[in-house]
């Protein structure tokens, strides 16, 4: 069952219009807030195409390697996103394709084709260079800057995500999947 | 070429789809088993102290990376298949103090090393498949609510007391019954994908069928769902127009309905 969207495949020449289009997002600054999985804000992004649009970014609590980046246009498409980002987690599997692009690991981007079908894949920049894909895990900045590249959005300054989670040092430091949890049972 | 080279050539192609990520208290086996919503199947290898090996999911499923996050408490069958899933595979769990998050894991050692990793996989594959089709389950039902609410909020707009809604016809439920100066008993359709949008027209047409001759017989269907895919669900509404004579109106033109409606 791969993701699948109805309303993007009636409408796919607008879809890649607004993906293609240059947006702008005028304030560049994420300020997280949290929940009990993640931490997350979203910045909202204009053109002369869709004045309501944006950018959900949201970081693991659990292993801050992970985030994910994602555009929706809430008036157009809802909240499915448009085309996003993953850091981490599992690899995607594209139905359909041939086995050289059959498996697509992390971090990786997702899109629709013109059936309305999301597929992964990995950027220009990740292909040209094959450690950008650990500069992405270890730098979320780094992972924003390169999804509004992917994305075609401009930033009139400076991208800023600011939040509690960075008073503690560890946090940007860690890469742990466990996060020193024991499995052994005690005698 | 010779037949037996196909086998060479799935096997080196497979084979070279296995990669690893290296982390600072593991690695990272990307298998090449996947689950139904295209995830390829990690399994994570963290050696102790001692030697001993553990293989875990590294919190993945409870943690969403595969998808929907499985709620225990409210789904009574997916703990059952869950639970069911750990007592086959022999796998364990344990909740992280500070996160909260639920890593299945289970010991091994050198020699099982490869046939243990070959049961984790399908045990993390078996637990996303079972937490997947629950919550397909759960859209579908989401889904018509949804759009049975706003269905309902429209024509009690539009018919005010002349509709009624939830009307029992020889004890079967219709959506609503619409009284004009003729009796319309109307279901509304959708679904979230192609499959159960069509199943939800075919439960439609067996009630229509049932009371057959006593009402006229009307549909909204929803046109604005991703389930909703022309070149497989026209078929099954021409089947009601015609067929049954139902008269069918898309959710987009329900403005129309006076036009149809007398």
């Amino acid at each position: 069952m791969a993701t699948k969207s109805e309303i993007i495949r009636r409408n796919y020449d607008f879809y890649t219009e607004i993906i293609e289009s240059e947006k702008t997002d005028q304030s560049c600054l994420y300020s997280l807030k949290e929940d009990r999985r993640y931490f997350y804000d979203q910045v909202s992004v204009i053109n002369e195409l869709d004045d309501n649009m944006q950018v959900h970014f949201r970081i693991s609590r659990a292993y801050e390697r992970k985030y994910n980046i994602h555009l929706s246009s809430e008036n157009i498409f809802g909240s499915i996103p448009l085309i996003r980002f993953e850091s981490s987690g599992p690899a995607h599997k594209n139905r359909g394709s041939d086995i050289i692009n059959k498996k697509i690991s992390t971090p990786h981007f997702h899109r629709f084709n013109q059936n309305g079908v999301e597929y992964a894949y990995h950027s220009e920049r990740m292909k040209e260079d094959p450690d950008y894909a650990d500069v992405l895990s270890r730098d979320f900045i780094e992972g924003v800057s390169h999804f509004y590249e992917e994305a075609n959005i401009v930033c009139n300054g400076k991208i800023e995500v600011v939040g509690d989670m960075f008073i503690h040092q560890q946090y940007r430091e860690s890469n742990m999947i466990f996060g020193g949890l024991s499995f052994q049972e005690k005698a | 070429m010779k037949i037996d080279e196909l086998y060479h050539i799935i096997k080196k192609d497979l084979c070279d789809l296995f990669s690893y990520k290296l982390y600072d208290d593991a690695i990272e086996i990307s298998t090449i088993h996947s689950t139904v919503n295209n995830k390829f199947v990690s399994v994570f290898i963290k050696v102790e102290e001692n030697q001993q090996l553990i293989l875990s999911d590294g919190g993945w499923i409870d943690e969403g990376l595969y998808g929907s996050v499985p709620d225990f408490q409210n789904e009574e069958i997916l703990n059952h298949v869950m639970n069911f899933l750990i007592n086959e595979y022999e796998v364990k769990s344990k909740e992280h103090p500070y996160t909260g998050i639920i890593f299945y894991y289970k010991f091994t050692n050198l020699k099982m090393l490869s046939a243990d990793i070959l049961d984790m996989t399908h045990f993390i594959q078996s637990m996303v498949n079972a937490i997947h089709l629950e919550y397909e389950e759960r859209k579908v039902e989401e889904k018509k609510r949804r759009f049975a609410k706003e269905v309902k909020e429209y024509l009690s707009k539009k018919y005010d007391k002349r509709i009624e809604f939830g009307f029992k016809a020889n004890n079967i439920t219709f959506n609503a019954k619409l009284n004009l100066s003729k009796e319309y008993l109307l279901n509304f359709i959708t679904g979230s994908n192609a499959n159960y949008y069509n199943k939800n027209i075919a439960d439609t047409a067996v009630k229509f069928q049932m009371i057959n001759g006593q009402f006229n017989k009307l549909v909204i269907y929803d046109d604005q769902t991703e389930g909703f895919i022309p070149v497989k669900t026209k078929p099954y509404l021409d089947f009601l127009e015609t067929k049954l004579k139902v008269k069918t109106v898309s959710w987009s033109n329900k403005d129309k309905l006076n036009e149809i409606l007398i």
